[in-house]
């Protein structure tokens, strides 16, 4: 048949059906479903992800009003158009169904769950009314600002707001990797550094999970695909260095498992080697290091260098049995880290979240000075501050300097370096130390759910008058708040986004609401400004701004008036940028400041190159303006003395520490006790049989460690062992053999401060004495989402804490495991 | 001449293109003569690189490709001419190998390349980054050190140089150097301290070593904005440095022509240049009753912009030469009165201005390339000033309007 008749036939044959239904039904007015239809208009909107602190630039995708995908800024230093999975999710927060929808308060006690919506102006009222009374009776010092964002404007804003109000309670507890201490005290410096991992080749992480959660994963893995096929020249080696095959040690060239804890031990042996066989940069060692040899001070006292006491205490063949790691291999890892320099050594929660937190990275980093890697291609970077407009000076009142006189609450003056620490505050809260906090904010923070405390630390919420959230969700500490006054989402609002330090260049990504907002949400620094106009007086006028953006464009001017970096651009430009930069050179390119602030949000930010290095005085601040493998900072701290330099991180206070206990293994003269060495971590006392030490990681996917985890994400929470909506143990295969446990078969992991159940995994990547359990799920927060999906393990782990910073250190609880 | 009908076919249709293209290309302007070159933004011309794709085999300061050579040193030195004449010359080189990575060839505008051009000749103006290690040996070999103080050691006669510790650009420092240079001079001779002589990196050494050793770093960065000619021009005026000295033989004749300086001086080593002459400067403004010009901002960046583009800039061609080149190098055997392959050039929308010459010739580089290839003749190379001249000639064979419509 031809094509042409067929078409006829076909034709007839439809027309006959269309006419036999006609006669037999009624005649409805036919209606194309697709006449009305229109294509919606599209919009892109470039604004910058804030689900992790990485910072990655995004454009929204929004169709009549409503944002319906989020992709990668391509312009974006940090990500270059690449977005990954969790800020894929961030639709999923912006449209979560138990986004709370305006202000409420708690009539009933804390955790009692019973609400009411109230009004801003009522909301703003309660808790300015408070405030302000409480400055009446000089009580200022004891309100806390607890803030989990710990970065920008907002940050300032709340150091502000803290300052002119009157207390000395801000505390930053932005997540960190456990190496700030280690950067304090060898090289004095409170702000993070930046790795050259670009020009490195051969990466030593000990416990960092580099390509999974470090500060910016995006990024991170970019690098990492460009040092193994991109780069011309020799790729990099990545070693990895942890009990667990986390995502980074299953990218890696070679993964070291170690027993949890000992990771400072192995660096030291790695020391010896480099010592011993005269593989270390010896002209960097000279010239800008401090403490390498003996030394003999000004009062004539002689002191043990860091080279004579690894070579005393840090023999391979001793640290093999510590650590669980052949002697071999650390022999070839110290030679492979010495002879292909740039050689870079990491460090992560995977090592230092042990009692011996502080030491472990002292340890770490000392090797980054042995191959002459800070402040020089390949190595560290210091990390330059953002040229904001400073805020004007505000008039701090007579009630506010009293107020802001008082100690802090919490500051634990056992710990030297509580100041790069985040101590659990749970004990000062609960024993009212110095004295009781009054007001609690919490702004992205959720203490009852990361605290080792959490028993302590809700009595210690219950004991504060008024405790005010900025959470957009019901969290475990917003349930026992008393006021919540939820916060925009990040899609709604705006906000300046600095990028969590990476290569050493500033990358300040801009945040722009992209749509309206959806409920009657309020941004939390005008509300922070609204609370202060109710304060009034001289709190009021430190607030002269209309709204947060205001503060924001106020800010930012100081970027343009810098006359440095430049509006995120293409690649070519970019490098151009780069190249000037680095010969003292920049181009001029707007006119004016709006002209600036325009292409500022149509780019998506402000970037700023790395551009030079070995800028000693500003790598080194600490007293021998050298990097110190003798701390003298610590020593001053131990001591009892204020350094001279170095401050502390803003908004902290260094004060005159007392030298450590005395079971911390010496006094303040010691001089172990200031160079970096290995302590065995403490562990909690092991109940029969227990067998294992729980190791808890964060999977990739909670990298941001919000709470409301959208179904995306519980979707691929565990692809390795395909777990997903729940937790589990990861478990040795043998092991599990051994046990006659099976993968899925639900068993109990015990330890002596409680247990849970969870399926278990059998799962390669697990050391045999170790097993492993994901951390960020197990909330217990009204919802579908995320409440009661899994188990949160730090329930049963115990309160321990890294005496030298105060940071909890949950990193060593024995357990033992059965079936359910 | 025997051409087979499919090739004289593709032949013509690509004339006709390029007369089109040629005739269409711009109005009807003034013949610009090699002196009045209008240097392009070069600011521009590093889109015009990138969008053109010149990054895919070329690379400059070590980004971007590496099939071709680094155009920054290529361009290290040359006048705007000489690169237009380099740029023609390896046309079929590069046309071979974009053809063989299935790269298009990109056309370039006049301002385009006009542009581009401005870009590689400008790359030079910036010095490599210092290097610190080198800086410290320069500055304890020149005895910096016995004056100044850096970190927490050296001399206190002059000021601690800590505060330039956030200085980024080389000649921020090279202008305080000259603004201070007479007092530093007089107090060198009390002290017994040797004048220093300035050469090649070192200032940009120096201040490479001031930000490394420098006890407190401010957290400000200040840089340079790169000079611009046309301020430079005015400010050589302005200072007085046309009283003795000239560019191009337009000015004082006291001092020597400075267009006529080293062409691959970057912009560092014409500043230091300054300094090591400034005591014999000095001495002569003093004689003749001249104030030493004090610099501020970005003066100093402005003025050697104007120098370091005076010494690239193109004198004027030989008509003469060009027009014999125009024979030798086989120009005439399509394009002269007897040629039939290519348009008459005499009557070209391209006579308007070198830039528009160069960018036809580029344009239309692959098309003759073929023809040549098949008429057997070699591809005319032009080094040295041979394109200057050459396009000096074919400039001036513009017809007015009158006569071209005979």
């Amino acid at each position: 048949m031809q094509r042409r008749n067929f078409i006829k036939l076909v034709g007839g044959t439809t027309a006959g059906l269309a006419l036999t239904s006609c006669a037999t039904r009624q005649t409805l007015p036919v209606k194309d479903p697709l006449s009305e239809w229109r294509a919606g208009a599209e919009q892109w909107i470039p604004s910058t992800c804030l689900q992790c602190p990485g910072g990655c630039g995004i454009q929204a995708r929004i169709v009549d009003g409503n944002v319906i995908k989020l992709e990668g800024n391509p312009l974006h230093p940090i990500n270059n158009g690449r977005l990954c999975q969790v800020g894929q999710a961030g639709l999923q927060v912006l449209y979560h169904p138990d986004r709370l929808r305006g202000p409420m308060i708690q009539t009933g006690k804390k955790g009692s769950g019973q609400w009411q919506r109230l009004s801003w102006t009522e909301a703003i009222k309660t808790v300015g009314g408070r405030l302000r009374e409480m400055r009446s009776r000089n009580a200022s010092h004891s309100m806390m600002l607890w803030d989990g964002y710990g970065s920008g404007l907002m940050s300032a804003l709340f150091q502000r707001f803290a300052e002119v109000y009157g207390s000395p309670n801000y505390c930053s507890y932005a997540s960190g990797d456990g190496m700030a201490p280690a950067y304090y005290a060898e090289q004095g410096l409170a702000n993070p550094v930046g790795y050259d991992l670009e020009n490195a080749n051969y990466i030593l992480s000990f416990g960092c999970d580099l390509l999974g959660q470090w500060r910016s994963p995006v990024w991170a893995q970019r690098v990492y695909g460009y040092l193994r096929q991109e780069r011309p020249g020799p790729k990099a080696k990545l070693v990895q260095v942890e009990p667990r095959l986390s995502l980074t040690a299953s990218r890696a060239d070679e993964w070291i498992p170690v027993h949890p804890g000992a990771q400072g031990a192995l660096a030291l042996a790695i020391a010896y080697v480099l010592i011993r066989e005269d593989l270390y940069a010896a002209d960097y060692v000279s010239q800008h290091t401090f403490g390498f040899d003996d030394w003999t001070d000004a009062a004539g006292r002689r002191h043990m260098g860091f080279k004579s006491l690894i070579l005393k205490e840090y023999r391979p063949d001793d640290v093999a049995g510590i650590t669980g790691v052949p002697v071999d291999t650390i022999i070839r890892i110290a030679k492979e880290f010495a002879q292909h320099r740039p050689a870079l050594a990491i460090g992560g929660p995977g090592a230092t979240m042990f009692s011996n937190g502080t030491y472990t990275a002292m340890a770490i980093h000392a090797l980054n000075a042995l191959v002459g890697g800070i402040g020089a291609p390949g190595g560290y970077f210091s990390q330059r501050e953002f040229p904001f407009k400073p805020f004007s000076p505000a008039n701090r009142d007579a009630i506010a300097q009293k107020g802001c006189s008082m100690p802090r609450l919490g500051d634990d003056e056992s710990h030297p370096l509580i100041s790069q620490g985040r101590p659990d505050l749970s004990e000062a809260l609960l024993t009212e130390t110095p004295y009781p906090a009054e007001v609690l904010f919490l702004y992205y923070a959720n203490p009852l759910f990361s605290t080792l405390q959490p028993e302590k630390l809700t009595k210690a919420f219950e004991k504060i008058p008024l405790v005010v959230s900025f959470s957009p969700f019901m969290d475990e500490s917003a349930q026992h708040a008393d006021i919540i006054l939820p916060d925009h989402t990040y899609l709604e609002r705006w906000q300046d986004v600095p990028a969590a330090p990476t290569s050493g260049a500033i990358v300040l990504g801009m945040a722009q609401p992209v749509i309206k907002p959806l409920y009657d949400t309020l941004h939390t620094g005008d509300a922070l400004m609204l609370i202060g106009r109710e304060i009034g007086g001289s709190v009021k006028e430190a607030f002269p701004w209309q709204d947060f953006k205001s503060l924001l464009v106020e800010s930012v001017q100081g970027v343009f008036e810098a006359k440095r970096g430049s509006v995120f651009t293409e690649s070519f430009e970019a490098e151009n940028v780069r190249q000037l930069a680095k010969r003292g050179w920049w181009i001029p390119t707007h006119s004016s400041f709006d002209d600036f602030w325009n292409d500022l949000l149509k780019k998506g930010g402000w970037w700023e190159p790395q551009d030079s290095f070995d800028e000693w005085g500003k790598t080194f601040q600490t007293p021998s303006g050298k990097f110190e493998f003798y701390s003298q900072l610590l020593a001053a701290k131990l001591a009892g003395l204020t350094p001279t330099v170095g401050a502390g991180a803003p908004g902290r206070r260094i004060d005159a520490m007392k030298p450590l206990p005395a079971e911390m293994g010496g006094g303040a003269d010691s001089d172990k006790m200031v160079l970096p060495h290995y302590e065995a971590p403490k562990s909690s006392v092991a109940k029969d049989g227990s067998t294992f030490y729980l190791n808890v990681f964060r999977p990739e996917v909670l990298v941001g460690g919000g709470a409301a985890i959208p179904p995306w994400l519980q979707e691929i929470i565990g692809p390795h062992v395909f777990m997903k909506w729940d937790s589990w143990v990861e478990i040795n295969p043998a092991t599990a053999q051994k046990l006659e446990i099976n993968d899925g078969d639900w068993i109990w992991v015990e330890s002596s401060k409680g247990r849970f159940r969870v399926r278990a995994k059998p799962y390669p990547g697990t050391m045999p004495n170790v097993i492993n359990v994901p951390y960020g799920l197990g909330h217990t927060m009204p919802g579908e989402w995320a409440n009661q999906r899994g188990v949160n393990p730090l329930l049963i782990m115990e309160g321990k804490s890294d005496p030298i910073s105060g940071m909890a250190a949950p990193g060593l609880t024995p357990v033992r495991i059965y079936k359910a | 001449m025997y051409l087979k009908k499919g090739k004289a076919a593709l032949l013509m249709a690509g004339c006709v293109g390029l007369l089109a293209l040629l005739f269409l290309a711009a109005p009807a302007l003034r013949s610009q003569s090699l002196r009045e070159i209008k240097l392009g933004n070069p600011l521009e011309g590093r889109k015009v690189f990138e969008k053109k794709g010149c990054g895919h085999c070329h690379s400059v300061w070590g980004a971007r490709g590496t099939l071709g050579p680094n155009l920054a040193k290529v361009a290290s030195g040359k006048t705007l001419m000489q690169l237009t004449g380099l740029f023609w010359s390896h046309s079929p080189k590069m046309l071979t190998v974009m053809q063989q990575r299935g790269i298009a060839s990109p056309s370039f505008t006049p301002e385009e390349m006009s542009g581009l051009m401005a870009y590689l000749q400008y790359l030079n103006y910036f010095d490599e980054p210092g290097s610190a290690v080198e800086g410290e040996k320069t500055f304890s070999q020149k005895g910096c050190n016995k004056c100044h103080s850096l970190g927490k050691t050296g001399g206190t006669v002059g000021p601690p140089l800590n505060k330039y510790a956030s200085v980024m650009s080389p000649v921020t420092i090279a202008q305080a150097m000259w603004n201070h240079g007479l007092k530093m001079s007089s107090l060198m001779e009390s002290h017994n301290v040797a004048r220093p002589n300035i050469r090649n990196r070192e200032m940009a050494n120096l201040l490479a070593y001031i930000r490394s050793a420098a006890a407190d770093m401010k957290p400000d960065r200040m840089y340079m904005a790169p000079g611009e000619p046309a301020k430079g021009k005015a400010l050589f005026s302005a200072k007085g440095c046309i009283r003795c000295h000239s560019i191009r033989g337009s000015g004082g004749k006291v001092a020597p022509d400075l267009a006529k300086g080293p062409a691959d001086q970057s912009v560092t080593e014409i500043a230091s240049a300054m300094w090591n002459h400034g005591p014999q400067m000095w001495e002569k403004m003093r004689s003749m009753g001249i104030a030493v010009a004090q610099f501020s901002g970005n003066e100093m960046a402005d003025l050697i912009a104007y120098l370091y583009s005076s010494r690239r800039a193109d004198s004027p061609g030989d008509i003469a030469k060009g027009k014999t080149l125009f024979t030798t190098k086989g120009c005439v055997q399509c394009h002269g009165a007897a040629g039939t392959i290519g348009p008459d050039l005499s009557r070209s929308a391209a006579l308007v201005s070198p830039m528009h010459l160069g960018a036809a010739m580029w344009n239309h580089a692959s098309t003759m390339e073929k023809i040549v290839a098949e008429q057997g003749i070699a591809w005319p190379k032009f080094g040295g000033d041979e394109m200057r001249d050459l396009v000096q000639y074919v400039l001036s064979l513009r017809k007015s309007p009158a006569q071209g419509a005979q």
